[in-house]
């Protein structure tokens, strides 16, 4: 275990209170305390009802009928009005088409969305990813302190996707400013100034989704739909009617895989190295054995949930380890904290890359809206683990500096992580 | 209760009895059978359940519904004449014996 997770609790009170959704220190002692005492309840500050327990959350995920998704990318601090305008103004129309959608449109959409984004496809990328993360990687020859954030887990899952939906990779540092900027905006603490600014980003992040859909269709309907990319997939599958898919839907799905995909990866990869590097014997026993290594990806995601919460809303009265909560409530599940479900998972609190039942954590949600990118992720970090333990064995963790996490309530990844290379 | 058996890869057997109306993507989480996940929960929107049944234990596959036959057409492993998604079979004396091979 490291100091980090051991931190001071939250101080004492009622329990709801007492939550600090938006900070990392003293997170897992009080979500411990809350699973022993408390583990549904309520919380003022987001209005919402937190869950705790791994199995009333995977109740709730596979539970579409009474729990809606509609919610679940909606900004947790609403915005002023004049943000609003700003979006109006700026013809930001992009519309729910998967995480934060019920059926029927869920299904239609994800029916399509699936022929691309699945296992087997994302396989005949692999060559292609692991070349990318070399290439990422050689960028730090000669160097001996990096933070491994800046240098190589921000921006590499976004080159990654730009290789899927086909953008040129010069955007990638763009898209990568714009989606910071759109999970501060809906899981984070922004000031008015930062919204203001915030939102113009909004705009232009869609507006690039919009461009790149319509260029697609304009080169499309000149030389035919053949690309072998996922926009051109989208464009061929809808093949002009927009009952199968509107062209806003088409530029939303965009946005909504270029944000779903690499700010979780970029999390989950950094803070995996965290968790590795802070207790040098699991990094060692990757180094010695890398088959163990799609295990600790698992484990990784379970010991530092990149999505540490994700919501839902009542769509009736309803009942969760025995609280009662009416229709029209918003449900926080708290997944960094069913990761760490005693009755799920063994001594929670151990880091531990042979741990055997690490896969069943619910990083990745559960159910019908489960993570179409799961196989891309898991395969990203695999290969970004099986280049660093072979290329730079000796990496340390730098002691002298103190790790730091965002202030957000939805997401959590090492802001940045300073090494020593170990050359 | 009906038998199942999972064969692995390296034809080592696992078996177990199983209630009836179980379905038996469940029943492989209950008995710890490894690479079967069911992470979409049996909403056919994942493939991390699938199994080749044996048709020589005498148990039939049996036809995939629509949904399953686009998913069994993602498995990484290759589908074969006998995969299924295991979520979609639901223990019943029908399928008492069944052996299932899992693949990883
Ligand atoms: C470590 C990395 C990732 C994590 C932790 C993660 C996490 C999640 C979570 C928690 C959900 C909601 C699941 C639910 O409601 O049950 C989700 C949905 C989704 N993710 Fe990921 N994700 C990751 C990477 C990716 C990647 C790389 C892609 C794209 C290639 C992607 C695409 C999607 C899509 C399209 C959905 C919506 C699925 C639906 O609603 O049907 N994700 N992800």
């Amino acid at each position: 275990m490291t100091k980090d997770l051991q931190s001071c609790p939250f101080s004492s009170g009622k329990l709801g209170e007492r939550f600090r959704p938006y900070e990392q220190d003293g997170m897992f002692e009080f979500l411990k305390e809350a699973r022993e005492s408390e583990p549904v309840f309520y919380n003022e500050e987001l209005s919402c009802w937190v869950v705790t327990k791994k199995n009333d959350i995977q109740a709730i995920f596979r539970d579409p009928d009474r729990f809606s998704a509609s919610n679940s990318q909606s900004p947790i601090n609403a915005f002023s009005s004049e943000v609003q305008q700003i979006m109006v103004d700026g013809h930001y129309t992009r519309e729910p088409t998967q995480a934060n959608t019920d059926r029927p449109k869920h299904t239609r959409i994800r029916n399509i969305s699936g022929q691309f984004l699945n296992t087997k496809r994302f396989a005949q990328y692999e060559s292609q990813v692991r070349e990318l993360t070399r290439q990422q990687i050689a960028t730090l020859e000669g160097k001996n302190a990096v933070d491994l954030v800046e240098a190589v887990t921000y921006e590499l899952p976004a080159k990654v996707l730009f290789l899927l939906v086909g953008v040129p990779q010069e955007e990638s540092y763009r898209v990568k400013k714009w989606s910071d900027n759109t999970f501060n905006m809906t899981w984070g603490k922004p000031t008015e100034e930062d919204s203001i600014d915030g939102a113009r980003g909004l705009v232009e992040y869609f507006d690039f989704c919009k461009s790149v859909a319509n260029s697609r269709l304009k080169t499309g309907l000149e030389n035919g739909f053949d690309g072998d990319d996922y926009v051109s997939h989208l464009l061929r599958t809808r093949n002009g009617d927009d009952e199968v898919l509107s062209m806003n839907e088409v530029a939303s799905l965009i946005h909504g895989v270029l944000a779903a995909g690499h700010e979780t990866t970029s999390n989950g990869s950094a803070s995996l190295l965290w968790a590795l590097l802070s207790d040098r014997e699991q990094w060692q026993k990757l180094v010695k054995s890398p088959a163990l290594i799609p295990n600790a990806v698992e484990e990784g995601l379970r010991y530092m949930t990149p999505f540490i919460t994700w919501r839902r809303l009542t769509l009736t009265d309803v009942e969760i380890g025995g609280v009662a909560i009416p229709k029209g409530s918003a449900i926080l599940m708290s997944l960094v904290s069913a990761n760490h479900d005693e009755d799920s998972f063994e001594c929670p609190m151990k880091f531990d890359v042979e741990r055997k039942n690490a896969r069943q954590h619910l990083a990745f949600g559960n159910g019908i809206h489960f993570c179409m990118g799961a196989p891309l992720a898991r395969m990203e970090m695999k290969i970004l683990l099986e280049e660093l333990t072979q290329r730079y064995p000796n990496m340390r963790l730098d002691e002298e500096d103190t790790i730091q996490w965002p202030l957000n309530m939805g997401f959590r990844g090492p802001v940045k992580l300073k090494v020593d290379l170990g050359e | 209760m009906i038998n199942v058996c999972w064969v692995y890869p390296d034809g080592t057997e696992h078996n177990a009895s199983v209630a009836e109306g179980v379905n038996l993507m469940e029943a492989a989480i209950a008995n710890d059978i490894e690479s079967i996940y069911g992470e979409c929960g049996g909403s056919m929107a994942c493939a991390t359940c699938h199994v080749e049944v044996d048709e020589t234990s005498g148990v039939a596959a049996g036809q995939p519904f629509a949904m399953e036959n686009e998913m069994l057409d993602m498995v990484e492993s290759g589908r074969t004449p006998t995969s299924r998604l295991s979520c979609q079979l639901v223990a019943s004396q029908e399928l008492d014996g069944i052996r299932m091979k899992v693949t990883w």
